[in-house]
């Protein structure tokens, strides 16, 4: 019903509170799939899930305030190694270790933020990609704290002297930690800041005279972006327990585009929709390489095409993405028979 | 008192003199009209008062405040609101999202308070959107609340424009030709409306408008602008019969259109 009483009914995260119930039943499912499936189930659980994660940080920053980055999986980067660093080296605690990583991540996206307030477009995301290179080249460097080039290894994580040392195990963590960002991310988006990032986006001379300050918002979701992409990265290098610059390139920062614009920029539900999509693609494309001619089979670089065909079909022929399909598709279920 | 005040405002634009020491007294409580042909500069006042533009030279006073020392994006909380020529409405969102952005100078809740979003900065929503209603039924915009933009014709984009500008409480308002794009009845709203926001609302307008019919029918004082020169100022019968202004819009008499 579109019929409304209060105006507390406007803000709820959902209209409905059967909508509740399947979130609940959808994520009861997947907790009971990820430690009955198989170690294989698990582990793609959770790479999917940090994914959305990183996803889900991209799209405030270009779905929201339409800002694009080249260089999302440098913040990755940066909250993986800051994690592992600090288990392995200094012995944090993991649960300390991970939201230090997405501050970390923040603060160096805080940085990169500052240019950006004059940078757009084209030049935005030269600026972003060149970024991801320097970081690329100071982790390789750095070799005394990084490991270089011969990478680094993460340690399981341990709380309260529990070790989640295996696929399902871990799956806990990144579940809480998935439900968290969310959360935080849909409270921040469906309120006053949300607002002012997607008024930026649609007109910058409009927010600027309704009061908003540009360089500061965009900083902000500059910041913002960074912070649940650093905590995705610290997930991840304590998923895989093994890190290098080879987990951190540019197709992986291509690909969390890719996931945004085929989820739908600018949703939540559109992010976890494109993340999830984008990360079982690999196995769609393993799964199918029976039928393929053998040419195109054992081609080199077939993964990146595929991205590269995606992404364009979906810019073409449905540029507001799965979640945008979604609403079509709830639309022609109310008015069916007309 | 003065209230807002254009002392000896100058700017051009490469060779172009846009603005050319225009001095001008806008009273409070009053309904003021900018007119003058195309390229006048009438837009170009404007976009200097809400500080899209820096002028060369000259001062802009509002209730005592250089505004020159303030950002564009402080100008709305001095007071002063705005709509544009070519309406800017944040295009993918609905109406009453749009009319929402008006309450942004009256958040008090920090980002940081929000991703708990709740308590004190549910409660400020509520408030947000309470307020924002009130702006809908004073447009009778409740049948498009939920629409985006994008879907709605010329004519009420413009009076969500107004809205947005409203929510703001500005203690003046400057409208860029509202009646542009609006049919006959639409404009005959409009007359009706901006005599409301100042008698209920209390709001001093300036109008920058072409629509002389609305222009003579609603304002208090006329202003006219020529080639960013201020070449009349006065109430609307006196400035029905200025030569000057005549000259201005229909030529000089000798057979030269300067249209």
């Amino acid at each position: 019903m579109d019929l409304r009483e209060n105006y507390s009914q406007d803000l709820r995260i959902f209209d409905e509170f059967y909508k509740w119930v399947w979130l609940a039943s959808i994520a009861l499912l997947l907790l009971i799939y990820s430690q009955a499936g198989g170690y294989y189930a698990a582990y793609m659980l959770n790479l999917i899930f940090i994914n959305i994660i990183a996803a889900v940080g991209l799209n405030i920053l270009t779905g929201y305030t339409g800002l694009i980055s080249l260089g999302h999986a440098a913040f990755m980067a940066i909250g993986a190694y800051t994690s592992a660093i600090l288990t392995v080296k200094l012995s944090v605690p993991f649960w300390l270790a991970l939201p230090i990583s997405g501050a970390m991540a923040g603060f160096i996206g805080f940085v990169v933020g500052l240019p950006s307030l004059r940078l757009t477009g084209i030049y935005l995301a030269l600026a972003t990609m060149a970024f991801g290179f320097i970081v690329d080249e100071i982790i390789i460097q750095w070799h005394s704290v990084t490991g270089g080039a011969e990478g680094l290894s993460a340690l399981p994580p341990t709380i309260c002297g529990f070790v989640f040392d295996s696929y399902p195990k871990y799956f806990f963590i990144t579940f809480v930690t998935l439900g968290l960002v969310l959360l935080s991310a849909k409270n921040l988006l469906r309120g006053s800041f949300g607002r002012s990032l997607a008024a930026i986006r649609d007109s910058e001379t409009a927010a600027e005279t309704m009061g908003i300050n540009l360089g500061w918002y965009k900083t902000l979701a500059f910041t913002l972006s960074a912070v649940y992409t650093g905590l995705a990265g610290s997930l991840y290098a304590h998923l895989i327990l093994f890190i290098s610059t080879d987990n951190f390139t540019l197709l992986h920062s291509i690909s969390f585009i890719v996931m945004i614009v085929v989820g739908g920029l600018g949703s939540i539900a559109g992010a976890v929709m494109g993340a999830f999509f984008i990360t079982i693609l690999p196995e769609i494309i393993a799964f199918s390489k029976d039928w393929l001619p053998a040419a195109i089979r054992n081609a080199a670089g077939l993964q990146a095409a595929v991205y590269g065909i995606v992404l364009m079909l979906f810019v073409i022929f449905r540029p507001t993405g799965f979640y945008g399909l979604w609403i079509k598709m709830k639309i022609w279920w109310k008015t069916f028979p007309l | 008192m003065e209230f807002l005040s254009l002392k000896n405002l100058t700017i051009s634009f490469g060779g172009v003199v846009a603005l050319d020491g225009v001095n001008l007294d806008v009273h409070e409580g009053e309904i003021l009209s900018i007119i003058g042909p195309n390229g006048a500069g009438k837009t170009t006042i404007f976009n200097c008062i809400s500080r899209l533009y820096k002028p060369d030279s000259g001062q802009i006073v509002f209730e005592k405040q250089d505004i020159m020392k303030h950002k564009a994006y402080q100008v709305s909380k001095l007071g002063i609101a705005r709509t544009f020529q070519n309406i800017e409405l944040f295009t993918n969102m609905s109406v009453i999202e749009n009319i929402l952005l008006g309450r942004h100078i009256f958040r008090k809740c920090g980002f940081l308070s929000q991703i708990f979003f709740y308590g004190k900065s549910r409660n400020e929503e509520i408030e947000h959107r309470r307020s924002a209603e009130e702006v809908i039924d004073f447009l009778d915009l409740q049948a498009h609340r939920n629409k985006r933009i994008g879907e709605l014709p010329y004519g009420v984009q413009k009076l969500v424009e107004l809205g947005r500008a409203l929510t703001l409480k500005p203690k003046v308002l400057l409208m860029d030709e509202v009646s542009s794009g609006m049919n006959f009845e639409e404009t005959q709203d409009l007359m009706i409306w901006i005599t409301d926001i100042r008698e209920d609302l209390g709001i001093t307008l300036v109008l920058v408008e072409h629509d002389m019919r609305l222009v003579m029918g609603v304002s208090d004082r006329i202003a006219v602008l020529d080639y960013g020169r201020k070449i009349a100022e006065g109430r609307p019968e006196e400035i029905q019969s200025n030569e000057e202004v005549i000259k201005a819009y229909l030529g000089d008499g000798d057979g030269t259109f300067r249209g």
